[in-house]
């Protein structure tokens, strides 16, 4: 039956192309669904909840009772309708109905103009945390590295409030790495010469100077002007141990430990919006939120000094400011943190681990440069204003000797290169360039042994046109009665096998396509014309059905599709960004910016101050009222 | 981890297969020493430890189902490393997780394996597992006993990004232990900062810990003011932090109080050295876990451990072993092809033999009359039966040890089709010395297994 496969895959790939004819075709289906397994009860005056589901089944009726449709689809996602003595949906047509509900939310997400959206609390990331300490101190030991890995939510970032809950396990280390990080700072000329910024003396006492410290060093650590009830508390401790006969040093030293592991460090805390309308995040919230996205880490001295003017809720100056951070060398702390997980090369030296009995010269070297070479070609592309196309496709990129040699490009280039990644022209004739040819994302896309066109096909339709192809079935059919027949068979001939099975077919025709596309690389990136001594065909098509003979020309049928591209990449920096996952209301916020790209060539400028100039970034919805009955019940306990 | 050592020290282990073999708890310390527990400390009954084993990707059935039952059956290639200590472990077939029949086929596996529930789809909002892992519903019992209430640990940090395919964040593949069904518990996965964790935490009443204690009522003062600022939606985050933060100071109080019996170490962890970080080698990684699951025990620096071999969908490359070449979930999808099967199953037969050290490393350790062994209780298995089809039933279960002699090893009990996995639990839980009658889907305790 390949029904489910089918289905879903299709409306995923010609829906979002077509999606007026779509959206009449799936209204039909709707109505069948509704009437089959919700109309029963929800139907009329006497309505069940006072949902009457006749009301609503309409793209139109999405866009005016979006509350509701969220609702809905809450209660479909979670099995708590159809009940139990009611029609269940089959699991096909439940995911259908899911799809819909999302799709019809996102199409219609402007129609009540720009949300903001929630802003839940959230504390530092591990990488934000050892960036904070190590900007907060001026210190470079890793402090830090001992927490726990984060995992990731939203859009796959591991910056997402959702998933960063706190194990007992945090409380330890939180208190070992301040204890660590104030003994190191002690004993730091450079740390104490930031941290002590008045010292007991002819023109302070020592309780002045004490003050004054704590005062500035908890201003800083808590990215916003500590109270004067802060520093009193602050003081208490210090003063008692003063008093059981510390040094002043160390007392002092010693209070500092508190303001690293208190929640107003630890955690980026907004004031709760009160008011009844959405309402502008304040100055220095404003610094923080640009500050992690931008440089994750903690906002620098004159981003501080913008936020205490009051300057980052002025519209000129906030954009003034977002330019200066993202041409600052610093903002190399979106790259490393954003490039690795969007591509998933992060997992590179993880999960990601080529056969070293196969690939013999791949080592520790060779991984880093993987890891980097995507990297810098993006803070490159986000420094210099260039468009974000030339991520698909650029005349230059970064490599040492080592990935030059890797590339097979090294006697052509006319830089001079070394151990060092260093920026290079691309010959005319290489087929380098931009990160789909490159080693990092064609090496985690593929087997620790070998290439998997399935691998490399689903890779590029998820992280580089948004399109998420369906998982395989629970119960993936046995091929036994194959196994005898693929020995020897070229990788692209075994796949014909299994798309000659329709259940596989309807997939990974679509899948495995794209794939061929690279299989002039090896599964380590390198240029190959044979595999397993039979030339290598990368002929294939992208979904929609636009056909390419070789990696070049792949590349140029995903910039004919850089809609989707663009799209795409927005959606996953606005989610990082607010370091949430994106909900429907959202997506207003990305027409908005995807409009403003293609009006001025994707220059990556326009992507970033479009993020940080979106009612989401800018704002925080109102948290007034209080939840309603029917609120708390939608929440599973 | 560094690369280039781990190609030579990948290098020494080919040739030498001694250097792996000789474990970090011998090599760190004579034997003698580490059975030689402090007599006050034994007066009385020693307390029962419980630790879970996960193994991602399932197991083939045809090598892993006995044949017989009772207490006279052939061994199958799996259980093969089992051969000694097959007397201190139970085989039970076909137990399954029935609400985890459900999602896809391993997240759900996953983060469903001790709480016998079905988690939350999402790939962040509303992350949830809607239970308490049965782990730590034994860990509430006698968390205030040991200086770490329990210690999850694994050997792969938590995933990278989200499973969009299936809609799952991995967050839920990289935990099996549930606080709370909203919180999950993060694993330790390098062995010297599990040692150097133990090995703090059982320190007492020194200065630091006073001044630790002055920081930390600090902050926890603070912090409840600060809570009350908080929006609704946010005080479930601002919770977890100040629960962190009392666990610590907990334990710091009861150390420090006077007159409160202390805690004492049952054998004294300062007899080793820290063990290096994370080996390159992942059988070497495995088995200092193993230790340090025993020196936990040993110490009794905690009573309840879960630990994970690999995260859900785990892709370890497993070409270490002979006769393998390839990723763990790349040949668990092995299509019945002989060839894949093959490895799949030395992977299996593989992670085993961990289990079969565990359990030999605690029953040479003397409790009294008893090993270490003896008072506890092993638990071995995977939230899904054969990799290919990801079923949740008839699952891939052992347990190991006496449970301070309560549990009835030595045979293979199989059950009626879908017996729950959660009746296990139940009888575990009792066991332990927390009364359970009823835990998820359970329709009782399982019988045969408690004496």
């Amino acid at each position: 039956m390949p029904s489910r496969l089918a289905i879903v895959l299709f409306a995923v790939v010609s829906c979002f192309a077509v999606s007026s004819l779509c959206a009449e075709e799936g209204v039909t289906r709707l109505h069948g669904l509704l009437a089959g397994h919700c109309n029963d009860c929800h139907q009329g005056n006497d309505a069940e909840a006072h949902l009457d589901m006749t009301k609503y089944n309409s793209v139109e009726s999405v866009a005016s009772s979006r509350d509701m449709w969220v609702k809905i689809r809450q209660r479909i996602e979670t099995n708590e309708m159809p009940p139990e003595d009611g029609e269940p949906f089959s699991a096909e047509d439940r995911q259908w109905v899911l799809d819909w509900i999302d799709n019809s939310l996102r199409s219609t997400a402007c129609g009540d103009g720009p949300q903001p959206g929630p802003s839940p609390l959230r504390r530092l990331n591990k990488n934000e945390y050892r960036a904070t300490i190590r900007d907060l101190l001026k210190i470079h030991v890793d402090i830090g590295a001992e927490l726990p890995e984060d995992g990731a939510g939203g859009s796959g970032f591991d910056n997402a409030a959702e998933t960063l809950f706190l194990s007992p396990i945090h409380g330890e280390k939180y208190l070992d790495a301040a204890k660590a990080a104030i003994s190191y700072a002690q004993r730091n000329q450079g740390s104490r010469d930031l941290i002590l910024v008045r010292q007991p003396g002819d023109k302070s006492t020592e309780e002045e100077a004490a003050h004054d410290v704590l005062q500035r060093f908890a201003t800083r650590a808590f990215r916003r002007p500590a109270s004067e009830d802060e520093v009193e508390d602050l003081m208490r401790l210090y003063r008692q141990r003063m008093e059981s006969g510390s040094s002043w040093d160390d007392s002092v030293f010693f209070t500092l430990q508190v303001v690293l592991i208190s929640p107003d460090f630890l955690f980026r805390i907004e004031q709760p919006n009160l008011e009844e309308e959405p309402r502008l995040v304040s100055d220095h919230e404003m610094a923080t939120r640009l500050s992690y996205f931008l440089w994750g880490t903690t906002p620098d001295r004159k981003l501080m000094h913008a936020a205490d003017e009051g300057k980052l809720t002025d519209a000129d100056s906030l954009r003034e400011e977002t330019i200066r951070l993202l041409k600052d060398g610093q903002s190399r702390g979106l790259a490393e943190n954003f490039v690795g997980q969007w591509l998933g090369t992060r997992e590179l030296g993880r999960q990601s681990q080529p056969d070293r009995e196969l690939f013999k010269r791949y080592n520790q070297q060779m991984q880093d440069s993987f890891q980097e070479e995507p990297l810098l070609l993006f803070h490159e592309i986000f420094k210099n204003n260039e468009s974000l196309l030339n991520l698909i496709d650029a005349d230059y990129t970064f490599a040492n000797d080592e990935l030059a040699r890797h590339y097979g490009i090294r006697d052509k280039l006319t830089e001079n290169i070394s151990q060092r990644m260093i920026k290079v022209k691309l010959p005319e004739d290489t087929v380098r360039g931009g990160i789909l040819t490159m080693s990092g994302p064609l090496t985690v896309s593929s087997f620790p042994n070998r290439t998997s066109p399935v691998l490399r096909g689903k890779w590029l339709l998820e992280n580089i046109l948004g399109i998420v192809p369906p998982p395989p079935p629970p119960d993936v059919p046995e091929l036994s009665e194959e196994g005898e027949d693929v020995a020897g068979k070229s990788v692209r001939e075994r796949l014909q096998i299994h798309r000659d099975n329709p259940s596989c077919a309807s997939c990974h025709n679509t899948i495995d396509p794209v794939g061929f596309g690279l299989e002039n690389f090896d599964a380590i990136g390198r240029w190959r014309e044979e595999d397993n001594g039979t030339k290598v065909d990368s002929a294939g098509k992208l979904p929609g059905g636009e056909a390419f003979t070789n990696p070049k020309e792949l590349k140029q049928a995903v910039l004919r599709q850089k809609e989707k591209f663009v799209t795409l990449l927005t959606e996953k920096m606005l989610s990082y960004a607010l370091g949430r996952g994106l909900v429907p209301s959202d997506y207003c916020a990305v027409e908005e910016i995807t409009q403003r790209l293609a009006a001025h060539d994707y220059q990556t400028h326009q992507l970033v101050l479009g993020i940080v100039e979106s009612v989401p970034f800018r704002y925080k919805a109102s948290q007034a009222a209080p939840p309603t009955t029917d609120d708390s019940t939608v929440r599973s306990e | 981890m560094t690369f280039s050592k781990s190609i030579s020290r990948r290098t020494l282990l080919r040739g030498t297969g001694a250097a792996l073999a000789l474990p970090w708890l011998e090599a760190m310390a004579p034997k003698s020493v580490l059975a030689n527990t402090p007599d006050d400390v034994l007066d009385g009954k020693a307390p029962v430890r419980m630790a879970v084993l996960y193994v991602p990707n399932g197991v083939h059935p045809d090598i892993w189902n006995p044949k017989e039952e009772g207490t006279d059956f052939e061994l199958p290639m799996a259980m093969e490393p089992l051969a000694d200590i097959r007397h201190k472990n139970l085989v039970l077939t076909n137990l399954w997780n029935q609400h985890s029949n459900t999602g896809d086929g391993h997240y759900v596996k996953t983060g469903g394996f001790l709480t016998g529930q079905t988690i939350n789809k999402t790939v962040g909002v509303d992350l949830n597992s809607n239970g308490i892992s049965m782990d730590q519903l034994a860990a509430r019992e006698v968390e205030h006993l040991t200086p770490l209430p329990s210690l999850e640990l694994g050997t792969e940090p938590v995933h990278s990004g989200v499973d969009g395919t299936v809609g799952y964040t991995r967050v839920y593949g990289a935990h099996i232990s549930w606080k709370t069904p909203t919180s999950p518990l993060a694993k330790e996965i390098d062995p010297k900062l599990v040692y150097q964790r133990m090995f703090r935490a059982s320190k007492q009443g020194t200065q630091a810990a006073a001044d630790d204690r002055l920081l930390l009522d600090k902050v926890l003062s603070g912090a409840k003011s600060l809570r009350g600022r908080l929006g609704q939606e946010d005080r479930h985050r601002m919770d977890e932090y100040l629960e962190s933060v009392r666990t610590v100071e907990a334990r710091l109080a009861q150390l420090e109080q006077p007159g409160h019996a202390p805690w004492r170490a049952r054998a004294d962890i300062e007899k080793h050295d820290a063990p290096e970080g994370i080996p390159d080698a992942h059988a070497k990684h495995v088995q200092l876990m193993m230790d340090m699951i025993v020196l936990a025990f040993q110490t009794d620096t905690t009573r309840v451990t879960s630990f994970m071999f690999g995260n859900a969908v785990s892709n370890k490359d497993f070409a270490f072993l002979d006769g393998v070449k390839g990723a763990h979930h790349s040949l668990s999808h092995h299509q019945s092809e002989e060839d894949k099967l093959k490895q799949y199953n030395l992977i299996s037969q593989w992670h085993v033999a961990q289990y079969a050290y565990l359990l030999k490393r605690l029953d040479a350790i003397q409790e009294g009359d008893a090993t270490l062994l003896d008072n506890s209780m092993i638990l071995f298995g995977s939230g899904l039966k054969d990799g290919q089809s990801h079923s949740p039933r008839d699952l891939p279960i052992l347990l190991g040890g006496r449970g301070g002699g309560k549990i009835n090893t030595g045979q293979h009990i199989r059950y009626e089709k879908n017996t729950p996995l959660t009746n296990l639990y139940v009888s575990m839980l009792n066991a332990f010395g927390r009364e359970t009658e009823v835990f998820s889907d359970s329709t009782g305790a399982l019988d045969g297994v408690l004496v």
